[in-house]
C-alpha cells in the first residue's frame, strides 16, 4: 500500500498539536471570543441581548483574528519543513509533491477547525445562560461560516507557503495579503471604481463595484454573518473613502442589497461567500502547488 | 538491472555547473562510495537522483526507472539519507521510527531498528528535539533502513558520529550489503569507508575524476607501501624478483621492502622465510587513501584520458602522467 496526502496530514496534525505556539494562540483567541461575548453583552444593556446580538458583534473581531491564526498556522507549513531540511526526510518517502500540499493543507485546516470549535464551545456554554437564549441553528452556522473563514486563510496560507523558498518571503506575503484585505481593499475598490467611474461610489454604485468590494473573504465572512443574524456586521476597518454620510446612513441603508439598483445579481447574494471561500482556497493552493511541483528543494 | 546510472547528467547554476555531465554506474549489490572534498556536486547529484532537483541535462536511471518520472516508485524502493536534513524536535524517535515504518511499507518491529543502529530504548522513547547530532544521526539511519530497501543512498552518513558511530554505520552498510542491496554514499572523508566500499568514485568540481576500487586507486597514483624488517644480517636473497616488489634495501639491521601491491608484502615475508632468514621484527606502512584522494582533488595530478579498453576493464577512467 503507497503512501497519500493522508499520511503527511496525519503527521502534520499530530506534530503540530504538540506546538506550543499553537496553543498559545488558541488559547488567546478563545480568551479573546469569551472577552467580546461579555463585552458585548454589558455594552449592549444586559437585559435585551439575544445570543443572536452577541454573534453578530463578535463577528467583527472574529473575522481580523480567525484569519490571524490561520495565516500563523499555516505560512510556515512547506517553507518551514523546506529551510530545515525535515521535509527531505518526507520526500525520501513515496510521497509525491502534491500529497505534500494537500496533506498539509488538510492537516492544518483540521488544527485551525478545532480550534474555532472549540472556541465556539466555550461561546455557546457561557452565552447561553448569560443571555437565557438557546439560538442553536444561529450558533451553528457561525461557527461554521467562521470555520470555513479559517479554512481559507489557512489554504491561503499553506499555498504561501508551498510557493516561496524562505520563511522571510513567505512571512511577508502572509503580512502583505491580509493587510491587503483588512485595511487596504477598500481603497483598492474606490480606487478603481474612481478610475473607471470618475466618481468615488456613493450609497448606490454600480453592481460590479460591489462584487469587487466583497472578493475579498473577510467581507464574505461579514456578509455571511450579517445574512445569518439578518443584522450588519461593521467592518473591523473602515476608511471612509467610499462618497457615503456613516453619520446620515443607518445600518439597513448599508446593505449591498440596499445600495444596487433593482434586482441583486446572484453574485452579491449572501450564499455567494461561499463561492469566495472556495476561490481563496483552491487558487492560493494551486499556485503554490505549481510552483512547488516545479521548484529546485536545495 | 544497475542501481544507479546516470548519462551526461549536468546540473547548472547560471554559468556555474555544479554537476557537470556525470556518467556513472552502480551495480546492483554493490557499495559504491562517491567521494569528493566538500562543493565537488555529490549532494547535488544525489539530489538528483531523488528528484529533489532537477538537472538541466542528461538523465539518470535508479533501479531501472527514471529518476524524474518515477521517482515515487523509486522512493518505495530505496532507502535515504539525506544531506542536511532535520527530525521532528516534538516527535519520539519511536514515533519517528513507526512513520518510516509505515511509509515504508516495512514490517520489521522498532526495536530491531533501534538495536541495529545503537540507540537505547530509554532514548527512542525521548523527543527528537533533545537529541545530540550524532543520535540524530543514527535515528535517520534507522528510518532510511526501515522497510528492507533494496538500495541505500545515503548522503554524508558520517556526519555527526562519533568513531563508534562510524564503525556502525559500516557495519550497517556491510549488512545490507550482504543482505543483497546496493549502497551508494558520498563521503569527503575516504579513511571513513575506505573499508566498506566495492568501488570509490572521485567527484571533482562536478566532474567524474576516476572509478575504481580502492587497491585500484592506489595502484593508479603510484601509491606504495612499505614493509619494514628486522633483520640480524643483510640477506642474500634478493627479493626485488617477487611481484609486485619494486625495491629492496637493507641498512643498519633494517630491510625496507617497498611493494605496489600489499600482497606483495607477505611474499617478501614468505622468501626470507624459505631462506632460512629469521625475521626479528615486522613493521609496515601503507600509503592511506587520503594521499590517493589529495592527489586526484587537489590538482596536483594531471589526468590523462584513456579510451576502450581501460574504462572497459574497469581501470580508471583516468591515470597519471
Amino acid at each position: 500500500m503507497s503512501v497519500t496526502w493522508r499520511d503527511v496530514a496525519r503527521k502534520d496534525f499530530e506534530d503540530v498539536v504538540r506546538s506550543k505556539l499553537l496553543w498559545g494562540i488558541t488559547i488567546g483567541f478563545v480568551g479573546l471570543l469569551t472577552l467580546f461575548l461579555v463585552v458585548g453583552w454589558v455594552s449592549g444593556g444586559t437585559n435585551d441581548s439575544t445570543m443572536t446580538d452577541l454573534l453578530s458583534g463578535m463577528a467583527q473581531f472574529v473575522v481580523y483574528f480567525v484569519p490571524l491564526i490561520a495565516l500563523v498556522a499555516g505560512y510556515m507549513a512547506i517553507v518551514g519543513e523546506r529551510r530545515s531540511g525535515s521535509l527531505r526526510v518526507l520526500l525520501s518517502y513515496p510521497f509525491s509533491r502534491s500529497d505534500v500540499v494537500f496533506g498539509k493543507a488538510i492537516g492544518r485546516s483540521v488544527v485551525v477547525a478545532a480550534a474555532i470549535c472549540f472556541g465556539f464551545l466555550v461561546v455557546t456554554l457561557l452565552g447561553v445562560p448569560m443571555t437565557g437564549d438557546l439560538a442553536i441553528v444561529d450558533l451553528v452556522l457561525v461557527a461554521g461560516f467562521t470555520v470555513m473563514l479559517g479554512v481559507t486563510f489557512t489554504a491561503l496560507a499553506v499555498g504561501i507557503s508551498a510557493a516561496t523558498s524562505s520563511r522571510g518571503i513567505a512571512l511577508a506575503w502572509a503580512v502583505g495579503l491580509f493587510f491587503l484585505m483588512l485595511v487596504l481593499w477598500e481603497a483598492l475598490a474606490v480606487g478603481i471604481y474612481y478610475l473607471i467611474e470618475g466618481t468615488r461610489p456613493g450609497l448606490e454604485a454600480e453592481a460590479w463595484y460591489f462584487a469587487l468590494y466583497q472578493a475579498n473573504p473577510l467581507e464574505s465572512y461579514r456578509i455571511a454573518i450579517g445574512a445569518v443574524t439578518d443584522s450588519f456586521v461593521w467592518p473591523f476597518v473602515q476608511l471612509g473613502l467610499e462618497d457615503v454620510s456613516f453619520a446620515e446612513t443607518g445600518p439597513g441603508d448599508l446593505q449591498t442589497s440596499a445600495r444596487v439598483e433593482g434586482e441583486v445579481p446572484f453574485y452579491l447574494r449572501p450564499w455567494f461567500s461561499a463561492v469566495t471561500f472556495l476561490a481563496w482556497t483552491v487558487i492560493p493552493l494551486a499556485i503554490g502547488y505549481r510552483r512547488f511541483e516545479n521548484a529546485d528543494l536545495e | 538491472m544497475t542501481a544507479i546510472e546516470t548519462q551526461s547528467l549536468t546540473k547548472r547554476y547560471g554559468e556555474a555547473a555544479a554537476v557537470d555531465g556525470l556518467d556513472l554506474v552502480v551495480e546492483e549489490g554493490e557499495v559504491f562510495g562517491f567521494l569528493g572534498p566538500n562543493g565537488a556536486g555529490k549532494s547535488t547529484t544525489i539530489n538528483m537522483l531523488l528528484d529533489f532537483i532537477r538537472p538541466t541535462s542528461g538523465s539518470a536511471v535508479v533501479l531501472g526507472m527514471d529518476a524524474r518520472a518515477e521517482s515515487q516508485a523509486i522512493r518505495e524502493r530505496i532507502g535515504v539519507l539525506a544531506e542536511g536534513l532535520d527530525l521532528y524536535g516534538r516527535l519520539t524517535g519511536r514515533r519517528h521510527l513507526e512513520l518510516a515504518l509505515e511509509w515504508a511499507d516495512g514490517t520489521e518491529p522498532p526495536t530491531s531498528l533501534l538495536e541495529r543502529v545503537g540507540l537505547s530504548t530509554d532514548a527512542a522513547e525521548r523527543t527528537v528535539g533533545g537529541y545530540s547530532k550524532g543520535m540524530k544521526q543514527r535515528l535517520a539511519l534507522a528510518m532510511a533502513l526501515a522497510g528492507d530497501p533494496d538500495l541505500l543512498i545515503l548522503d554524508e552518513p558520517s556526519t555527526g558520529l562519533d568513531p563508534n558511530g562510524i564503525r556502525t554505520m559500516r557495519e550497517l552498510v556491510r549488512d545490507a550489503a550482504d543482505d543483497g542491496a546496493a549502497v551508494f554514499f558520498s563521503s569527503h572523508d575516504l579513511g571513513q569507508v575506505e573499508s566498506v566500499c566495492d568501488r570509490v568514485g572521485i567527484l571533482n568540481d562536478g566532474q567524474l575524476v576516476a572509478v575504481d576500487t580502492v587497491d585500484g586507486l592506489r595502484e593508479a597514483v603510484g601509491a606504495h607501501a612499505e614493509l619494514y624488517l628486522r633483520i640480524a644480517d643483510e640477506p642474500d636473497v634478493d627479493l626485488q624478483w617477487i611481484d609486485g616488489v619494486t625495491e629492496a634495501t637493507y641498512q643498519d639491521g633494517r630491510l625496507t621492502v617497498t611493494c605496489d601491491d600489499p600482497r606483495a608484502k607477505a611474499r617478501a615475508i614468505g622468501a626470507l622465510r624459505d631462506a632460512g632468514i629469521e625475521v626479528l621484527d615486522v613493521d609496515a606502512s601503507s600509503v592511506s587513501l587520503e594521499d590517493v584522494f589529495a592527489a586526484y582533488t587537489n590538482g596536483d595530478v594531471d589526468l590523462v584520458e584513456e579510451s576502450g579498453d581501460a574504462e572497459e576493464s574497469g581501470r580508471l577512467a583516468g591515470v597519471l602522467q
